[in-house]
């Protein structure tokens, strides 16, 4: 395999450290063969991106996800998908435990709001729906629970949730922290 | 006349790569589409945001940069294509590092400030790479800035102990128990969900603590007394022979091992002349000062637990439906059984919600609620009965056992059959009760379950305690008597349920059933702290038993390890870990805070034993302390706490404290009170928003588009690389607003 070309200098590992929540032994952790990129070598930790396919492929947590699309189009640099290894690895840093409940709020946020309008409305929340049952949930059922959803969660009425409104629902929900989590 | 040109939204220019093409351009979004960033308009922000209608396209400079190479990894074909360009990077980079120069105390020179500039960092919710940019160009600009003062040398000082204890903190960290075994149990959470996870965190913990515990009690009480022993010149002999049943008993030839109280000496240890070693000190410190490091632990973690899951989240669960959507999804399951099973769950439960909104909110009769409250009363009352007839049994077995050899291990037997036999009882009686909420249900039979081996615990100690006077060394025999409930209890709960369950599964095999079964947490967390309740009756009168606690708790975890991977299907309905968890933590709280005071209550007028022990030649325990420091009776501070701990400055406390909490309770209720105000007024704030932009387009009538994004306040930290635009780069001035708005006035 051509890793064997890849080391990180103690500054990169110092920056990748304050920029994280990861601690040192953490991110030398990552830094595993199918995790990095193949032909990654030297300082082209940014400009080599992986695939939206084979990102998913590498990570299984992902794969079983059902919102891998999302994820990795909200934490790429081109919105289209295609991770590169710091990507990944920010990627990792959020869902990791130490990574506070703002910083997880915020992409929770970004993930759940498909057309990137920055509003989750009845659209988003109807792809959210299909995406999480692979059992089919009737049309009519799920616009009744889309309905549920506003109504609990929407607060100023226009029908759609904002972000202040999604913080909102999520702060008070014990189990975010504890499922929104992976770990490495 | 001045007539504004529609001129096409500048944001959408023709000469941007293919990648850009997708971000919804900002006149097609709606004018509704209302951003909590922005504020209520104002005349010069709606300025503002027309100016930046009209702008135009600047042209970039792309060429300087490289673009990004895709690879793909697939062997079929190498594709790679170029993405959009970095230019992007480095002003959205700068907009943000302006915003963050803004900040004074990150700029400065100090150690400190740089730490406030590594959270900052931490908590930019922006991207890796985006994140060094801003990290290099901010320690540019303040290396630039930094008007180096000198600073004093108390200063200094202040500041490298700072740095070395955040080092020192950083490295604890890296070193943190979160290492041990985290393989299975990522593996686990990947394979079963984060109910099982739970437990299993649950368990190392107390591992990790009951470790610590063990090596400090062995290095410092166990050692020095081995070193007695086998020193020439206290040469004593085991007057018992070593059988193979007192693994099990505990008594016999351990009764004058290190294992127990009892063979402790009272002396000072001097093997190595000048180096001496006071015993009954170091006895009495290091315990005492193990129970209450484990209580400050415990009562920090349980503090922290209850503030996350009950204070946080206000202890309610309204949202129901949003949260079954948004957090439902666990995102650490790794294989396709359980992300199945977990998506079916999913269904499952928005189902059932769906159909209770349908039913009518249950009516029942009068009689039917009657007949279920009492069902209920009567079963509580019930319940009561069982455990103060398992109360007073244990305490008849007690008396009995100093009979015979045969009563003893009765006493075990019996005591560890109720144990195992009576919670599943508890369990089942419950399930009738037909309480409102399965959580309820849950929480009673735990509750029950908690009592019972509280009322076990409760009665063995008591038992010991009044009846210690007659008894030679009733401390040993008691830390017998708790160890051969440890043992016990691995036998029945670890040894004999795993062969149960074993069996359970060849028998639906055969039978041709689902063999797997789910993994009962309560259960098995109840055991565990069941077992941290024995370990702190007894280590005080034994010295060796947290290391024989240990090394139970680290079969348990290789047992229940085995059984949940092979003989385990994941949970149909999903186990709320959180506030469980919670519950747990006081339990065990509670325990600890319990024996702790029986403790302080033995030590202080429980008479030791004249025979044996380090404190035999002491009247009570707590006479160490005060002989110890000369004139202690006489001193005004022991002569204080002594008048505090008498029953009335007890209660005095107890009712200040009392006090303190009905204040801090008001004070959260009230504070609830001001959010359900605030919300109301967020409400008619919306409301007013969308008056005064139907106003404004009545006014303009529709010519110019209000759209409400305001760009001055949108956080350049905010936005996704993807979405960076011109738009928040771009300035406005007021004077174009003001002329073209001039024909409307």
């Amino acid at each position: 395999m051509g890793n064997k070309l890849l080391t990180f200098t103690e500054q990169q590992l110092e920056n990748y450290q304050d920029c994280t929540f990861f601690t040192r032994k953490e991110i030398l952790r990552e830094i595993r063969p199918d995790l990095v990129p193949k032909r990654m070598r030297q300082n082209e930790q940014v400009t080599i991106r992986v695939p939206l396919e084979d990102v998913v492929e590498k990570l299984p947590e992902l794969r079983e996800n059902p919102f891998k699309q999302r994820i990795c189009e909200v934490f790429s640099r081109d919105g289209k998908g295609n991770l590169s290894f710091e990507d990944i690895l920010d990627l990792l840093s959020v869902f990791s435990e130490q990574a506070p409940r703002d910083i997880k709020v915020y992409y929770a946020f970004k993930i759940y709001d498909f057309d990137n309008d920055r509003h989750i409305g009845t659209e988003d929340l109807d792809s959210a729906l299909v995406l999480l049952m692979r059992q089919e949930l009737s049309p009519e059922d799920r616009q009744q629970i889309i309905e549920k959803v506003i109504e609990e969660a929407d607060v100023d009425g226009d029908g759609k949730l904002s972000f202040m409104e999604f913080e909102h629902v999520i702060t008070r929900a014990p189990d975010f922290l504890s499922t929104f989590h992976i770990r490495i | 006349m001045y007539r504004p040109t529609h001129r096409t939204p500048a944001y959408q220019p023709q000469n941007r790569m293919a990648a850009y093409e997708n971000t919804i351009p900002m006149s097609e979004r709606s004018a509704q589409s209302f951003d909590y960033f922005a504020s209520v308009p104002t005349v010069s922000s709606l300025a503002q945001r027309s100016r930046s209608l009209g702008h135009e396209a600047r042209s970039r400079d792309y060429g300087s940069e490289r673009p990004n190479l895709v690879v793909s990894g697939m062997k079929k074909f190498t594709k790679a294509y170029f993405t959009g360009p970095r230019g992007n990077l480095d002003l959205h980079a700068n907009k943000i590092v302006e915003k963050l120069e803004e900040d004074k105390s990150l700029m400065e020179d100090t150690p400190v400030s740089e730490q406030l500039r590594k959270e900052a960092l931490k908590n930019l919710p922006q991207g890796l790479t985006m994140k060094r940019c801003v990290k290099s160009k901010l320690t540019k600009s303040v290396s630039q800035k930094s008007k180096r003062k000198p600073i004093g040398f108390w200063k200094r000082l202040k500041y490298s102990i700072n740095i070395s204890f955040s080092k020192f903190v950083a490295s604890l960290k890296n070193f943190n128990y979160f290492e041990l075994w985290h393989g299975s149990l990522k593996d686990i959470e990947g394979r079963f969900g984060s109910g099982y996870a739970s437990y299993f965190k649950f368990l190392r913990w107390l591992f990790v603590m009951n470790f610590g515990v063990a090596l400090l009690s062995l290095g410092l009480l166990v050692v020095p007394q081995i070193i007695l022993d086998t020193s020439a010149s206290n040469k004593t002999t085991n007057t018992q022979s070593f059988n193979f049943r007192n693994i099990f008993i505990g008594d016999g030839f351990f009764i004058e091992t290190v294992f127990y109280y009892g063979h402790y000496t009272n002396q000072f240890i001097e093997v190595i002349p000048h180096l001496s070693f006071d015993m009954p000190a170091s006895y009495f410190s290091v315990t005492v000062i193990l129970y209450v490091l484990s209580f400050v632990v415990l009562a920090v973690s349980v503090a922290e637990s209850y503030r996350r899951t009950f204070i946080e989240t206000e202890g309610g669960l309204q949202n129901v439906y949003a949260n079954r959507i948004f957090c439902g999804w666990d995102y650490g399951i790794a294989t396709k059984e359980a992300a199945q099973l977990k998506s079916s769950s999913i269904y499952y439960e928005l189902k059932e919600l769906l159909s209770e909104e349908l039913k009518d909110v249950e009516d029942w009769s009068c009689l039917v609620k009657f007949w279920t409250y009492t069902i209920q009363v009567v079963v509580n009352i019930l319940v009561l009965v069982i455990l103060a007839a398992v109360g007073w049994m244990t305490w008849v077995l007690m008396k009995k056992s100093n009979e015979g050899e045969i009563a003893v291990y009765i006493t075990a037997l019996v005591i560890n059959i109720i144990i195992m036999v009576f919670p599943s009882l508890f369990y089942y009686i419950s399930k009738h009760e037909d309480y409102k909420n399965p959580r309820i249900t849950l929480y009673i039979t735990l509750g029950r379950t908690y009592l019972l081996g509280a009322v076990i615990l409760g009665t063995i100690l008591a038992f010991w305690l009044i009846h210690a006077e007659g008894k030679n060394c009733w401390e040993t025999l008691l830390a017998a008597e708790v160890y051969r409930l440890i043992i016990f209890d691995f036998l029945f709960s670890v040894v004999l349920s795993v062969i149960v369950d074993v069996g359970y599964f060849i028998g639906r095999y055969f039978l041709n059933r689902e063999p797997k079964t789910e993994f009962n947490i309560a259960k098995h967390t109840l055991q565990i702290i069941y077992n941290q309740g024995l370990l702190w009756v007894g280590f005080l009168y034994s010295p060796i038993l947290p290391a024989v606690v240990t090394l139970k708790m680290f079969i348990i975890w290789y047992v229940n390890q085995g059984c949940v991977r092979k003989l385990c299907r994941p949970p149909k309905r999903t186990w709320r870990a959180a506030q469980t968890q919670t519950w747990f933590m006081m339990m065990i709280f509670v325990s600890i805070l319990l024996i702790i005071a029986t403790h302080g209550y033995a030590l202080k007028s429980v008479r030791t034993s004249q025979t044996c022990g380090p404190f035999k030649h002491y009247n009570y325990t707590y006479e160490i302390v005060t002989t110890h420091i000369e004139d202690l009776e006489q001193d005004l501070a022991w002569r204080v706490i002594m008048n505090v701990t008498k029953p009335g400055g007890l209660a005095f406390i107890m009712i200040a404290l009392g006090i303190l909490v009905y204040y801090l309770r008001e004070h959260a209720l009230a504070n609830r009170d001001k959010v359900k105000m605030l919300k109301e007024t967020l409400v008619w704030l919306a409301k007013d928003k969308k008056f005064l932009v139907q106003m404004y387009n009545d006014v303009t009538k529709g010519e110019i588009n209000p759209h409400l994004r305001d760009n001055r306040f949108v956080d350049p930290s905010r936005i996704l690389p993807h979405e960076f635009t011109e738009d928040v780069s771009s300035s406005v001035d007021e004077d174009d607003f003001h002329a073209r708005f001039k024909k409307y006035s």
